[in-house]
């Protein structure tokens, strides 16, 4: 191959793991916002997330025929899964040691992505097509659509939630827990409201990124696994707090994976992003370690 | 705990427990381990083990053969049985392989040892078809595989057959059919790239095609391999793209199918014919109803022909049209064939060796003497005759090709026997 | 103490001749033997969970590699799984180093190791899957043999029962004593209070480290012996499953005791078998979406798991004193 056709694959690649950048961003910020906010270490994220990309599924099928417009559905109804899910499982696993947390999250996991193989079975499914299933040519690259309005719109929910976290009191008390805790609670904030509010935030995020992900991407039971440990491994790159920090952590990883699945292997896109976060641990743990 | 009386007790409990624990041995041992070396005397049914991915990635196809087996082995038993085996009649024990070879294996290991069936058909799949024979070699347990990778009858296993084509005539096949097609066009295949899984299958029959197309001194562009668990396939049709083919040859299973098929489809990907081959995925009625019009045009080959117009064919499919509400195409057509010949395998065999007509060695030297051009085995399979070479394969293997025409499969090759002509090129 | 002594005799002598009873039928003792493999990660794993006090995800790595190990020296270099089992064991730990090391620093949350653990399945599993000379994404067949035993290959599933028992029973054996010595009596102090171990000098990485090196070795054994029984290896042996089985059995079985996870390990993998072979293919993943309801129904409600129950059962029964249970 050519030298500039080399050159153009490779700034293709990059733009389209900047799209993916985006969107897991969204994916991660629901969970960096629980585990910052209510310190809950919440390992079934990546099976509410694949849940929400079901639920498109379904949805598409049958009432709205293209996924984009799933959104509608997918972010109350996961509103509200946060919440049954905060006072079923997670109000009492807020005060337990973190090993509690882990194996019961551990054990949502297993729940979820086996009720997915049940429901649905081991292939892979997909929505009918979105509108947006083509692309156009900006010069020698080639843009993908719909991968392009799941990155707008990720990037636009991020936004709102930035000046949801500055601006209002709601959050500015999330962002008052994350460093202390003890402290609001003494000043008189409810802190079981308002880890219930954060875990149905959380979870209406993931439901929106879920339904934008299904735009481009097909749904397996173990997309929970990938998904989890990829957004576990933005929050620990990204070392909890920003929203800009979580997205430029996202952006990282969604052009390592581009660039590996293009260039490599698709298989080699696991063992660099879990070997990235691996390599993390080794050399930049600082925001791995415990509130001391 | 203290003094003699104590030490006694335990003693007495320690004897006594191990007693009953030799008593328990020598039960298994002798109900269960000894009597195994004698036959049963009398033949009153056939037992035929079916393993086929019932649950998984490639329940599918499983459930499809599994449905053939039972209508067939009703229609059999319906008839009468087995009559040189006194009317015996065929009981079939099917277990799921769970799409995953150490399901198969485990299922084999329970159909040899618990059910000890006589023979087993499965199991779609071929490297969990080869799991399988390191249980039922040792045990005589005659295969009769519904795998079609060439390695199963290759490697010198005494107790296997194969009824439909092997992976590598598939992929010339599909060759074969691509170049005629293009030749009805005038034109010559000059740049065709291969796009396959990364499994056992899919590699085989990839070397099929490329053999064939070497062989015809067509040189490949580009041999695309992607993991079997794909769901992204964007990377793979810029590939493809990059390499500015004439005619894609695809090797899919089938959930990778319909990904493909419908990547094809929304990135706009032109190329003038996609071909498939192997059997799996494209153009037979799951894919299509999964992937909508996505798959408009595209081929691929079959070990059956469900339009082939012998009496016996054209009535059993509309038969399973009506019980199962769909075509039969590759799982079920296997099927069969693969039962009847062994029906026919079984009279032969209780006529030859009435002492022992289902021994292992008894039902191979039946199978080898067959030579069917006639009855239901021969009129449902495609080239109408079944002879086993000795390594276990048919000697008149033959794969069709069916298109997805209108939503629909329709037969294309061989060109005489179509039931259409072949829409070329792609829009 | 007695009666104790007694229970063990007996157990072991059913467990010695228990192939025997099931009339050596293959299936029966291949079912069995897998159940022991199983059993026996479950009680390698009370070293790092249980005492470390660390949840790892990290066996159907460790497992999966023994497999690959073993499996691949005994195709490509016809080496004997004997040395297969010892050389994955080596790999194996070299591997949980390579992630304990970092994740094992004083004051890195628990987190991160259960998630690296995790990650090494799948990592492991695409690493293998695309390194073809040692494996690839096609099966790799062992070659047969009727009864092999210098090579470690049979065709009786008898040979893989016995050699599972010997590790099961050793391993046992291991963490009892563990348990009493200094090594286990360190770990519980930091597993108790991580900042107070530290404090009073313990080495809190090096301990850990031990413990986790331990019990890889173990579980990749088990890797070996199961891709030698069943003939082949093929990178899905790299199976989150198998992490996740076993963390669910270990914490239903009771953290701190020594027969609780074995016993609840023999019960509930019976009752898996048992459901799957009448069910079947009815509901498939059914009974590992029971495994994910105890889980979360044994932490909310009941946290400490059966082991105390079973503790306090075999105290009525007059096999010990209470206080020897307690940990």
């Amino acid at each position: 191959m050519v030298a500039t056709e080399v050159f153009t694959s490779f700034i293709q690649y990059v733009v389209l793991g900047l799209m993916l950048g985006g969107v897991y961003a969204l994916a991660a910020m629901g969970l960096a916002l629980l585990f910052g906010v209510a310190n809950l270490i919440n390992f079934a994220h990546g099976e509410y997330i694949m849940l929400a990309m079901y639920m498109t599924y379904v949805v598409s099928l049958g009432l709205l025929q293209d996924p984009v417009l799933s959104p509608i559905v997918t972010v109350p109804v996961f509103f509200i899964i946060g919440v049954l899910t905060y006072l079923g499982v997670f109000k009492r696993l807020v005060t337990a040691p973190p090993l509690s947390q882990i194996a019961a999250t551990v054990g949502i996991l297993v729940l979820l992505r086996n009720l997915a193989l049940t429901i649905w079975a081991a292939e892979p499914k997909a929505p009918p097509y979105t509108v947006f299933a083509t692309s156009v040519s900006l010069g020698p690259l080639t843009i993908p659509l719909d991968k392009l309005l799941a990155t707008v719109v990720s990037i636009a929910a991020l936004l709102v939630l930035y000046f949801f976290l500055e601006r209002s009191r709601l959050g500015v008390a999330m962002r008052a827990a994350a460093d202390d805790v003890e402290a609001i609670s003494l000043m008189g904030v409810d802190t079981g409201r308002l880890f219930l509010t954060t875990t149905g935030i959380s979870m209406a995020m993931v439901g929106l990124s879920g339904s934008l992900i299904m735009t481009f991407q097909a749904v397996t039971p173990t997309s929970g696994l990938l998904f989890g440990l990829l957004t576990w491994a933005i929050v620990a790159l990204a070392g909890l707090g920003t929203v800009r920090g979580i997205l430029v952590s996202a952006i990282i990883f969604g052009v390592v994976d581009s660039l590996a699945s293009g260039l490599w292997d698709p298989r080699g896109r696991e063992i660099v992003l879990y070997g990235l976060f691996i390599l993390i641990l080794w050399v930049r743990p600082k925001g791995l370690f415990g509130r001391r | 705990m203290y003094g003699k009386s104590a030490v006694t007790k335990s003693t007495a409990i320690i004897v006594v427990a191990i007693i009953v624990i030799a008593a328990a041995a020598a039960v298994g041992v002798f109900t269960v381990v000894l009597p195994g070396a004698q036959q049963t005397p009398q033949v009153s049914e056939v037992r035929v083990g079916l393993v086929e991915p019932l649950s998984g990635a490639y329940a599918v196809f499983g459930n499809e053969a599994k449905q053939a087996a039972e209508l067939i082995a009703e229609e059999i038993n319906a008839a009468g049985g087995i009559k040189n085996l006194g009317g015996a009649k065929i009981k079939l024990f099917i277990e799921d392989s769970k799409s995953s070879a150490d399901g198969a294996r485990l299922a084999a290991e329970k159909l040899v040892n618990v059910d000890r069936v006589n023979v087993i058909i499965g199991a779609f799949i071929s490297a969990h078809t080869l799991t399988m024979l390191d249980v039922t070699e040792p045990k005589k347990i005659v295969v009769m595989a519904d795998a079609l990778v060439d390695y199963l009858t290759a490697r010198g296993f005494k107790y296997i057959v194969r009824l439909p084509p092997k992976a590598s005539v598939h992929g010339a096949t599909a060759v074969d059919f691509a170049v005629g097609v293009f030749k009805q066009n005038n034109l010559k295949i000059q740049r065709p790239v291969i796009v396959h899984f990364d499994g056992l299958f899919g590699e085989v029959t990839a070397d099929g095609i490329y053999t064939r197309l070497r062989d015809l001194g067509i040189k490949v562009v580009d041999r695309i391999k992607y993991p079997t668990d794909i769901t992204d396939m964007a990377p793979i049709i810029e590939r493809i793209k990059n390499a500015n083919p004439d005619i894609v040859f695809a090797v899919p299973y089938y959930a990778d199918s319909i990904i493909l098929a419908k990547a094809v489809k929304s990135l706009g990907l032109k190329v003038q014919f996609i071909a498939g081959a192997g059997g799996t995925g494209l153009a037979d009625p799951e894919t299509i109803k999964a992937a909508g019009d996505a798959t408009e045009l595209m081929t691929n080959t079959y070990s059956y022909d469900p339009f082939l117009p012998t009496p016996y064919n054209k009535q059993l499919v509309q038969k399973f049209q009506n019980k199962y509400g769909k075509l039969p195409t590759e799982a079920a057509g296997i099927i069969f064939y693969t039962l009847w010949t062994l029906k026919e395998a079984l009279e032969v065999s209780g006529k030859n060796s009435p002492s022992n007509p289902l021994d292992g060695d008894s039902l191979m030297s039946a199978l080898m003497s067959l030579d069917l051009s006639s009855g239901p085995a021969a009129e449902t399979y495609p080239s109408g005759r079944i002879r086993l070479a000795p390594n276990g394969d048919n000697i008149y293997a033959q794969a069709v090709v069916l298109q997805v025409q209108n939503g629909k499969p329709v037969l294309v090759y061989p060109f005489e026997k179509a039931t259409n002509p072949v829409i070329f090129p792609r829009p | 103490m007695e009666k104790n002594r007694i229970f063990t005799a007996i157990a072991g002598a059913a467990a010695a001749v228990f192939p025997l009873i099931l009339g050596l039928n293959e299936y029966y003792v291949f079912l069995v033997t897998l159940i022991m493999l199983y059993t026996t990660i479950v009680v390698a794993w009370q070293l790092i969970g249980g005492l470390g006090g660390q949840l790892d995800l990290g066996a159907g790595a460790y497992h999966g590699l023994g497999a690959i190990v073993t499996g691949y020296l005994m195709v490509y270099h016809g080496i004997s799984g004997w040395v297969g089992l010892f050389a994955g064991g080596l790999a194996a730990a070299g591997v949980a180093f390579v992630i304990g090391y970092p994740s094992f620093r004083f004051g890195l949350r628990e987190v991160w190791y259960a998630l690296s653990s995790l990650a090494l399945v799948l990592i492991l599993q695409k690493i293998f899957l695309l390194w073809t000379d040692v494996a690839g994404p096609l099966e790799r067949y062992i070659p047969y043999a009727a009864f092999d035993p210098i090579f470690m290959r049979s065709g009786y599933k008898t040979f893989y029962y016995y050699i599972t028992l010997a590790l099961l029973a050793a391993t046992l054996a291991l963490v009892y004593r563990v348990r009493k010595n200094k090594l286990g009596l360190y770990l519980q102090s930091i597993r108790d209070n991580e900042e107070a171990a530290e404090m009073l000098g313990v080495d809190v990485r090096k301990y850990k480290l031990i413990a986790l090196l331990v019990y890889s070795f173990i579980a990749a054994m088990t890797g070996g012996i199961y891709t030698s029984m069943v003939g082949f290896y093929h990178p899905t042996l790299f199976d989150s499953w198998i992490s996740i089985q076993t963390v669910t059995l270990s914490i239903a079985g009771g953290l701190g005791s020594l027969w609780g996870p074995p016993i609840t390990s023999l019960i509930l993998l019976t009752v898996q078998e048992y459901l799957r072979i009448t069910l079947g293919a009815v509901i498939i993943g059914l009974h590992q979406v029971i495994f994910g309801i105890i889980l979360i129904f044994i932490i909310l409600f009941r946290p400490e798991g059966l082991g105390p129950l079973l503790d306090t059962l075999s105290v009525r029964l007059g096999l010990g004193s209470k206080a020897s249970k307690e940990m």
